[in-house]
């Protein structure tokens, strides 16, 4: 188990900042997509699902090639920290974000659908301006989908594969992640290994889950 | 157009809906809006309170434009409070959470009614702690209006604010309301499809019909039948009251009418001197010309006919009779017009069951 440590460190420090980054883009993009009325609002929900049925190598590999030091992304970064965005831990987390995003915009966009305008108009009839009324009757209308979807985005880019190997490869320390560890072990058969990392995966995730749906039913949406 | 108005012009189309029309609302006192459902009456608050944003919609508060061609002033800084119908209580906070909501960002400058008098006025607090959710629907209603209240609103604008509320409630309430509003100087605009609560309230009478917003009647003149509507009130009379006594034994309230005195139920809880507004059907006040000895009828005022108006093709005659300022009208037969040589001049005594004077049912 100490041998996998820093696999599992770099695991939830990736989980956690990929989860802190899509509730930044994810709250505005999943509020603009509950309230829009603009044509373009199924493109973007199709755009927004469209990891959910690409298998993960194709976002792996176009990520891959755009991380490259000849594009401008890949140039750019190289210029301003002086490392490459392929095979590092920031390339990581821009895959992550990419390949997580539904998680995080399908909860809230439905919590925020579900809060409604009635209230909204309440709101501003009584003199509070957009941010205010998302902020003080929004927010905490929502605050399931808030939870529901912070849980499933931590999980689901603890349980990614496929794109991290294709950007991050497997550097110990640097992106070797569980699921990556996991296939290691597994490739060279070190079995007792292997076991370890899959139960601990599978019984941290049943937990976190089960506490989920726990605090979803103690505190139940605020309906009408 | 005077400064001190609401101007309104609508062109508002929302699907196969149309509402169209203007008019010119004193911001003074209350204005009552009245008309069928489905005429368009909460399409009109929601326009005048920004939250529907058709263009072809004209509106100008006291001067300043809140909506005209490509300008539309945002709602949240018109400050016209809007108590909904179906109220919006927000379901995370308390009925004090909501107060409180309304009250952080009223403007702290200006005065208006104190939360104390708003909550005592509505009668909400014994509610102040609950959670909105588990209110029955008068009680929101009560929590709503309160909530309107207490943003300090520039314009009131009441949708139907107190139909959960029974015929008994309402009446007992629409006076302070009205006593409130006129105090604080808030004008506002009052939906109801209840003849006998606009009266009891508004200053003056807007109909709306068919999505066509018509013409402003005084309440004496819209209950006379002279408005444009075929839909209109039952024909009556506005009689204005002070409350002089409370019989609480009988439980009887004393009006004085003028120089009259009128008993009638459904008005205890409220104080001696409370004004009180009453809508009395012509088809409730009898006539005598003689004496009256042995009768039930508490209720007689000496009148003197002005106006006799006959309805060839019905059974009814209206009679306009003057009882000291005011005007009071009965419905009688023609018949007995001819039996008992009605006339214009001529002394009457108007009869009123208490009974037909209390809240209605609806």
């Amino acid at each position: 188990m100490i041998e996998s440590a820093p696999a599992i460190w770099l695991t939830l420090r990736l989980a956690l900042v990929t989860t802190l980054i899509l509730f930044v883009i994810g709250t505005p993009l999943a509020w603009w997509l509950a309230t829009t009325r603009s044509r373009a609002r199924p493109v973007i929900e199709a755009v927004t699902a469209l990891p959910l049925v690409l298998p993960p190598t194709v976002i792996g590999f176009y990520l891959l090639i755009l991380f490259n030091p000849g594009t401008p992304l890949g140039g750019a970064w190289v210029s301003l920290t002086g490392d490459t965005l392929a095979f590092s831990f920031a390339g990581l987390v821009i895959a992550s974000v990419i390949y997580s995003l539904p998680f995080m915009v399908q909860p809230l966009q439905t919590a925020f659908e579900r809060v409604g305008r009635d209230h909204l108009e309440a709101a501003a009839s009584l003199g509070a301006g957009p941010l205010d009324a998302f902020r003080s009757v929004v927010a905490p209308l929502s605050l399931r989908g808030f939870v529901t979807a912070g849980v499933l985005s931590f999980i689901h880019t603890v349980g990614e594969f496929g794109v991290v190997l294709m950007v991050g490869g497997n550097i110990p320390g640097r992106t070797r992640v569980v699921s990556i560890a996991l296939y290691d072990h597994v490739e060279t058969l070190d079995y007792d290994a292997a076991h370890a990392l899959a139960l601990g995966l599978i019984a941290v995730s049943l937990a976190v889950l089960t506490a989920v749906f726990l605090i979803n039913r103690r505190y139940p949406a605020h309906a009408g | 157009m005077p400064a001190s108005a609401l101007d309104i012009a609508l062109d508002h189309r929302r699907g196969r809906f149309r509402l169209t029309g203007s008019a010119s609302l004193p911001l003074d006192g209350i204005t009552g809006i009245s008309g069928p459902s489905g005429a368009g009456k909460t399409s009109l608050l929601r326009v005048v309170a920004g939250l529907d944003r058709q263009p072809g919609n004209r509106i100008h508060y006291a001067g300043t434009c809140w909506q005209e061609g490509r300008e539309f002033l945002a709602p949240h800084r018109r400050r016209a409070g809007l108590a909904f119908q179906d109220t919006r209580l927000f379901p995370h906070l308390t009925v004090a959470g909501n107060l409180d909501f309304a009250a952080a960002r009223a403007p702290a400058h200006g005065n208006g009614p104190s939360r104390a008098d708003i909550v005592a006025m509505t009668g909400i607090a014994p509610l102040l702690d609950r959670r909105t959710p588990d209110l029955s629907g008068g009680e929101r209603q009560r929590v709503a209006l309160a909530r309107a209240l207490l943003s300090r609103p520039r314009l009131l604008l009441l949708d139907e604010p107190l139909s959960a509320l029974d015929a008994a409630a309402r009446r007992a309430l629409l006076p302070a309301l009205r006593e409130t509003l006129r105090d604080a100087n808030i004008p506002a605009l009052h939906v109801s499809h209840a003849a006998e609560d606009l009266v009891a309230i508004a200053d003056r009478v807007l109909s709306v019909e068919a999505g066509r917003i018509g013409a402003l009647h005084a309440p004496d003149d819209w209950l006379a039948g002279h408005g444009d509507s075929a839909d209109g009130p039952e024909p009556g009379a506005l009689v204005t009251g002070r409350i002089a006594r409370q019989d609480a034994d009988l439980c009887l309230t004393h009006l004085t009418v003028g120089d009259h005195a009128l008993a009638l139920p459904g008005l205890a809880g409220l104080p001696v001197g409370a004004e009180i507004r009453l809508h009395i059907l012509a088809r409730d006040v009898s006539l005598a010309t003689g004496t009256t000895d042995g009768l039930s009828i508490r209720n007689r005022m000496p009148a003197r006919v002005t106006k006799l108006d006959p309805r060839p093709g019905s059974a009814w005659c209206d009679v306009d009779l003057d009882i000291g300022s005011q005007t009071l009208r009965a419905r009688i037969t023609r018949a007995a017009a001819q039996d008992l040589a009605l006339e214009p001049g001529l002394r009457v005594a108007a009869l009123i069951k208490s009974a037909s004077l209390a809240p209605r049912r609806d």
